[in-house]
Parts: structure tokens; sequence; C-alpha cells
């Protein structure tokens, strides 16, 4: 791989231990991959947050990084933490468990984790500009980046995407390079996109049978902007729950101008009765939206849109959204209807113990959450056709 | 007295030292949330390896998905002793890559679906570079 001078000094340690490990884990990757060289990045995001996650052993990896002199060297987003440091929730941990936590968040911020950037949606922060190169972690961000705004980044984990903060640059591999982006399959799918929950569904479905970068071929039968939004987010976090995908080329919204001769692809045909896995009654009186996050604007328009005297008919009390932490105390709904409504900013209660908070079950509409609350939160969850 | 069978890979690539162990297949993982991260026992039924152990095995992985904290957890899982000897699979994954490179395990990548399917679960498997790919050995005791 080809390095510059100044790479030299910092694998030789000149620029400190922190700098010398990052490049060191970056060309590590960078070489099983096949890169030739690096390449500037202008925003890390960083996975990783939740103390339920990464435990104590990432949390002193953190601590080490910062001892050593870890420092953001571009503009820096991170991941919603875990619900321990909520305030109406702290009282159900240990307060070793708030205090690690607390702890996680105040190192990435020390490391220079722009501090009100808290969220797995972090293109809501700042808006990278089409055909910028970024080293992102979060696998809903990372396939939203590269399919919707049309920007160049891997699928990095929440450790390299640190390590390209601190260094400024990311490995030229994968989705850095056009020809990697091209498609190699076509779904079409026979049923139009209308609502959220089925996006989800379908996404899920997608990612469970790609091989490689879909064309996907579909009618988005939706006019308002905010809904349509949040619908292709919830199909694209859905794809990268079940697969490694960092990318999915959906026709006529993926901002790319050509693509191979979709006649030589391999071609599969989709249609509802393959995928239809909705349950008809809620398992919760709770309901879970923001995964990814909604910002406070789309969660209004949501509660406006759905049909809450049907969902309170279907045995739903509570409502949890959870959006990004720069939108914290600007929220005015408290109640619709008889339902009650908490707003969770900065948070992921997908990757938090939920049994110690009394929380036994979700309902939700998202196909990434339905499938992680049951393995890292460890209730139940069912997805509901509500929205 | 050993026997051993050897598939040469050219086309893998590899990261890590030479190394040897027993042999443990899974239809697909991700790090976060497929794997109990205090015990190293495999959660998910549909890994093919439910209730199976990751400890000093060779993990041969058809496809990986999902969460881009699986590299923690990976070091997590090492630090605390109960990490694999090596990783072998197909597609790189630039996750579980981060985790390989700081846990300082093996890592093996572009070994076909093909070439997987003729190691099985528990085989005494040794892996080596060489000059021009990778050597896989299953070695019968």
């Amino acid at each position: 791989m080809y390095l510059d001078k100044v790479d030299e000094m910092i694998l030789n340690g000149e620029y400190g231990e922190a700098k010398r490990i990052a490049l060191k884990i970056i060309i590590g990757i960078g070489e099983v991959l096949g890169a030739e060289k690096l390449i500037p990045v202008s925003h890390a995001h960083i996975s990783g947050i939740s103390y339920f996650n990464i435990g104590d052993a990432g949390l002193s990896f953190l601590e080490e990084m910062l001892l050593k002199g870890a420092k953001a060297n571009i503009f820096t987003t991170a991941n919603p933490f875990s619900i321990a440091i909520h305030e109406d929730f702290i009282k159900y941990y240990k307060s070793d468990v708030v205090e690690k936590q607390r702890k996680i968040i105040e190192i990435l911020t020390k490391i220079g984790v722009a501090p009100n950037s808290f969220t797995c949606i972090p293109y809501k922060v700042r808006k990278p500009v089409y055909g910028e190169h970024v080293a992102w972690a979060e696998s809903s961000a990372v396939i939203y980046a590269n399919s919707i705004l049309g920007i160049y980044t891997n699928r990095e984990s929440g450790i390299s995407s640190l390590m390209a903060s601190i260094i400024g640059k990311t490995y030229y591999a994968g989705m850095h390079i056009d020809e990697n982006r091209e498609p190699v399959m076509h779904i079409i799918v026979k049923e139009d996109l209308k609502t959220i929950s089925f996006a989800s569904i379908l996404g899920l479905y997608i990612g469970q049978i790609s091989k490689g970068v879909p064309l996907i071929d579909i009618k988005i039968a939706v006019e308002n902007s905010v809904y349509r939004d949040l619908i292709l987010r919830s199909l694209l976090s859905s794809i990268a729950t079940t697969s490694d995908l960092p990318l999915a080329i959906i026709k006529n919204v993926t901002p790319i101008d050509r693509y191979k001769d979709v006649d030589s692809l391999d071609r599969i045909e989709i249609e509802l009765k393959d995928i239809k896995i909705f349950t008809e009654e809620s398992c919760s009186n709770m309901l879970f939206l923001g995964c990814p996050h909604m910002t406070l604007e789309e969660a209004e328009f949501i509660l406006n849109t759905m049909n809450l005297e049907n969902i309170e008919k279907l045995g739903i009390e509570k409502i949890f959204i959870a959006i990004p932490f720069q939108d914290n105390n600007k929220f005015s709904i408290k109640k619709r209807k008889n339902i009650e409504i908490q707003y969770l900013p900065g948070v992921c209660p997908v990757v938090s113990d939920l049994i110690k908070a009394n929380i036994h079950s979700l309902a939700t509409v998202h196909g990434k959450a339905l499938y992680y609350i049951p393995k890292l939160a460890r209730v139940k969850s069912c997805m509901m056709n509500i929205v | 007295m050993h026997d051993e069978h050897c598939l040469t890979i050219p086309t893998a690539k590899m990261v890590g030292y030479s190394t040897e162990g027993k042999a443990l297949k899974l239809e697909a993982l991700s790090f976060l949330g497929d794997i109990d991260g205090e015990t190293g026992m495999i959660i998910s039924e549909d890994t093919g390896a439910k209730n199976c152990y990751i400890k000093d095995k060779i993990l041969l992985v058809k496809r990986f998905r999902g969460s881009t904290v699986g590299a923690y957890v990976l070091y997590s899982l090492c630090k605390n002793g109960l990490a694999p000897k090596a990783i072998v699979t197909d597609d790189p994954d630039p996750v579980i890559i981060a985790g390989i490179v700081l846990c300082n395990i093996t890592g093996v990548f572009k070994v076909s679906k093909t070439v997987i399917e003729q190691i099985r679960n528990e085989d005494k498997i040794r892996i080596e570079s060489i000059e021009n790919g990778v050597k896989i050995c299953v070695v019968k005791e």
C-alpha cells in the first residue's frame, strides 16, 4: 500500500501512540481488501456507544485510546447510547452500569465527538454533499449514505470508524471505488411500497436473499417526502440487518447515472405472499418508533398520520419514539388520544437491557428493531402493520 | 500417525499467523446478537451452530451480517479469553477484519463456499500462509 511521508512518520510513532494504532488498524483492513492507498475522509460516524454492547473491554479500549492521546481529526458523530442514563429509567439500573455508560460518552466527547450528535441518523446532524467520502459505522446509516445520499462509505466497524476519525483517512477499497458499486442482481418487487411496516418486512427478506449489491425495482406509492424518506430508511436498515450490504440501488431513487446491463443480472421477483409475516394483534401495550431515529418533525408527522384510535383498540397504551440527541427538550406532545407519548433523545432502547426497566415486550414497525430487540434487549418483539 | 488432506487456495488472503484448531461451521454470523458475549456461546438458531462455543475454534463462516458493533464484541471476547483461533470466510467484511486485526487472531478471506463445504464440523484443521495464497489442511490423527 502506498503511504506518504506523514503516514510513515505516524507508523514510526512520531505523532503519538493513538495515531500509530489508528493507522495500523486502517492499513490492516485495507491490505486485506486490496487497497493500494489511503484517502482523506471528511466525516466519521462511530458505533458501539451502548455499555450493554461493548462491555468493560470496550470501555477499557476507549479509555486506553484517550490516554494514548486519541483526538478526532475530522468532524465526528456517534450512535445513540443505552436507556440506562435516561432520567426516567436511571432508577432501574445499577449505579456502576449508569456510571460506565456516562463514562463512554465522556470519553468520546473528550476525543472530539460532537456533543449533541448522538443519533443513528448522522445525516440529520450534518448532511454530506453528493460524492463525499466518509467513514461511517452504523449499518443503517451506511446503507442510507451510499443508496440515497450518493456519498461513499464502507460499512465501517465501531472501531475502524474511530480510527478513521483519529487519522482523518481510510483505505481506498470497497464502496469508495465506483466499479464496486455496480448491481449484481435484479430484484423486482410486485407490490407497491406504501408503509413503513411493509418496507421493513420486505427489507429483512431482501437482505436474506441478496448475494451482492441488488438493483431493486419497486414503485414507492407515497407522495409525501417525509413519509417517503421514513419508508426508505426502514427498507434499507432492514436490508442491512440481515445482510452485510453497504449499498442497495433503488431504481429511480439512488443517485446513480448508469447501471450495468440489467438483462445480464440474476433476476428475482418478490410477491407479497413470499414475505407476509405481520401479526394482526400486538404482543405489547407499548409501541416503539424510531429505528433508525426519527427527527422530532418526522415523529410528529407519524403521530398525525397513524390512526391512533385503531392503535388504541389494539391495546397500545404508550408510544416510545427514539429521536436524535440534538432534539432534546424541544418536544411538547405528551399524550394523544389516551396514548402516552415518550420521546427518547439520543437513546436506543434496542441496545439496552429492557427487562431491568420492567419492559417485557415491544411492538414496532421497524425491521431492525423487530430483529434485534429479542437478541439484544432480550424481550419479545412483534411487527404491527399500522403505518 | 498423521494423515492430512490439504487444499491450496491461491485467491485467499490471510492476516495473522499460521494456526490449527477444530472447525466450527456457521451459515451466517453477526458477532453482535448471535453470540453471548459473556460465554462465547452461539445463541441464534439460524447460524446452524446454536449452543456451540467459539473459544479456540476455527470458524468457517458462509456470510456475515448485521451490526457494525461486531468488532467490539470480538475484541471483548479476545480480552476475556473466549475468542476463536481463526475466522475463515469468503467476502472480506470490514467489521470483522477490524476485530481480527485488533485481537491479533488469524483471518482468512476469499475462501469460497465450495471449499468450506469440504470441511466438516470438528475436523482438525491447520491454516498456513504460502507464497501464493493460503493452504488449509484437514489433519486426521
